[in-house]
């Protein structure tokens, strides 16, 4: 028997021919950023390890992490966890047939990016402004 | 002989005979998720940038292993989830796409029992 090619879902074909659109990109964002975000469950681990490994190994992972390039990386990981957290309640509520309209969708697509960004920001300012403080 | 109509067989399944549990189970983790991760986040903020005494504590408190379990579990099940529906989406080579299903699955689990027994040992205070 011969099976013909068929295109599979999501048919990101459809897509390409057409102009890049904006909720597009939140989608792949979306999809992009929970990839991500399970990577930095392996830190999550690493980081958990070294507070049972005891003070040594927390200071050389709190090093790492700590270091410039590690803040870069857990930046982009919180805006990740931010973004993640803030479209999946979209997606949650799209599940109970809300919010279908395109107009709608392009509203809660940009509110996603704006209470993502904000959440981020407000994570680092309160996170270097209780530094050296108490916990 | 089968009575059942063919729309009553097919009703409520893919072509993997159980996507519906895929699906509530991703959604169900992902409420879960919500104040898990925003209680992970805030935690973060305060212990992140302690010593190593303060965040011990932290992960040794009641309310600390408790909350971090109950986080590892439906982030790794999550994870493992949304990963498989990536990678079922896009990876066509058929082997390939084993082989990531394997790895995701067990480096998932992997993972959750590494930080599980972490958290259970700081808990108990070994």
């Amino acid at each position: 028997m011969t099976t013909r090619e068929r295109p599979l879902s999501p048919h990101l074909e459809l897509y390409v021919i057409q102009k890049p659109q904006f909720t597009m990109a939140l989608s792949m964002t979306h999809r992009i950023t929970g990839v991500l975000l399970f990577f930095g469950l392996i830190v999550i681990a690493w980081w958990l390890l070294a507070i049972v490994a005891g003070p040594e190994a927390y200071a050389g992972a709190q090093g790492v992490l700590g270091s410039w390039f590690g803040r870069l990386i857990l930046l982009g990981w919180s805006f990740c966890l931010f973004y993640h957290l803030c479209n999946g309640i979209r997606h949650l509520i799209w599940d109970t047939g809300r919010g279908m309209e395109i107009r709608q969708i392009e509203c809660s697509g940009i509110a996603v990016l704006i209470v993502s960004i904000g959440l981020t920001l407000l994570t680092w300012i309160l996170a270097y402004a209780s530094r050296g403080g108490p916990a | 002989m089968n009575l059942r109509t063919p729309l009553s067989i097919v009703r409520g399944r893919g072509t993997a005979h159980n996507g519906v549990h895929h699906w509530w189970l991703l959604r169900l983790s992902a409420i879960a998720l919500i104040p898990l991760s925003l209680w992970l986040m805030a935690s973060l903020i305060c212990v992140s940038t302690a010593d190593h005494a303060t965040a011990a504590a932290w992960l040794a408190s009641p309310t600390g292993a408790l909350f971090s379990v109950l986080f590892i579990i439906a982030a790794t099940l999550h994870g493992q989830m949304g990963l498989q529906e990536v990678v079922v989406d896009y990876v066509h080579n058929e082997s390939c796409k084993m082989i990531s299903l394997i790895l995701i699955k067990l480096s998932a689990f992997a993972l959750a029992t590494l930080c599980i027994l972490a958290i259970v040992r700081m808990s108990l205070g070994a």
